[in-house]
């Protein structure tokens, strides 16, 4: 397949698509493919799954520099949102899955216009504080404001949040059970 | 990302706005019961551009952005 018709395939269809490339001796995908399966269905009507032998597009796989397998695409509208070669678990599917139905890269990163505007209105802020005599108050709101700019890369944040998730992600199934 | 509904000039603009009420009210350069006023109510428009997202907007389906 060509990359043109590739890419008309995947921007004329109506759902996000995940693309898995895979092949019949390949272990790591048959490992996959059970989970892969189980996320097709809870995401049915919501994402499209396409599965590509790789052995009989090798033309499509060089254009998309896919160099192992099993790898899969994730495109929300057309556009690709992200890509990840290797075997991945249930949880790493649902969340590539939604990925595609967000259009988002990442939940927890800020994309680059957010950041500038907090960046910006935080330095605002900062100086309006300076100006107006010292303000504490607008200190404190400065301070929570530039926070809010930098926060997916601050390694205390991650460490109490992704304590925090674990911890209600554990007492869902025990609630649900 | 989905959510967002302000175009960018929407964004600085009630960040700049936000910025703006707050300095007035929080440096008693407006005084009174209105100064008190704006030292809450700017955080509004500050908090509405920081996001992004318009929760009137939202209600009135409007958007300043294209996607």
């Amino acid at each position: 397949m060509k990359l043109e018709l590739w890419n008309n395939k995947i921007k004329k269809s109506k759902l996000p698509v995940v693309v898995e490339f895979w092949a019949k001796w390949c272990g790591p995908c048959k490992m996959m493919s059970p989970a892969l399966e189980t996320i097709r269905k809870e995401f049915a009507g919501k994402v499209e799954l396409i599965k590509i032998d790789a052995d009989s597009e090798p033309e499509l796989l060089r254009v998309l520099k896919v160099y192992s397998i099993p790898t899969v695409f994730v495109y929300h509208e057309g556009n690709l949102i992200t890509r990840k070669s290797g075997a991945m678990n249930v949880d790493q599917i649902r969340k590539m899955f939604i990925m595609a139905v967000d259009g988002q890269k990442s939940k927890n990163g800020l994309n680059s216009t957010d950041r500038v505007v907090r960046l910006a209105a935080g330095t605002g802020l900062l100086a309006a504080a300076y100006f107006t005599g010292n303000t504490v108050a607008l200190y404190i709101l400065a301070g929570l404001v530039l926070f809010s700019a930098v926060y997916d890369r601050c390694p205390i944040w991650k460490l109490v949040s992704s304590k925090v998730t674990g911890f209600f992600q554990k007492r869902q199934p025990e609630q649900n059970s | 990302m989905k959510f967002i509904n302000e175009a960018g000039w929407d964004r600085i603009l009630r960040v700049v706005l936000g910025i703006v009420l707050l300095v007035l009210g929080w440096g008693n350069i407006v005084q009174g019961g209105f100064g008190e006023f704006l030292k809450y109510f700017g955080l509004l428009p500050l908090i509405t551009g920081m996001v992004g997202y318009c929760p009137v907007y939202g209600i009135l389906k409007l958007k300043t952005n294209k996607s």
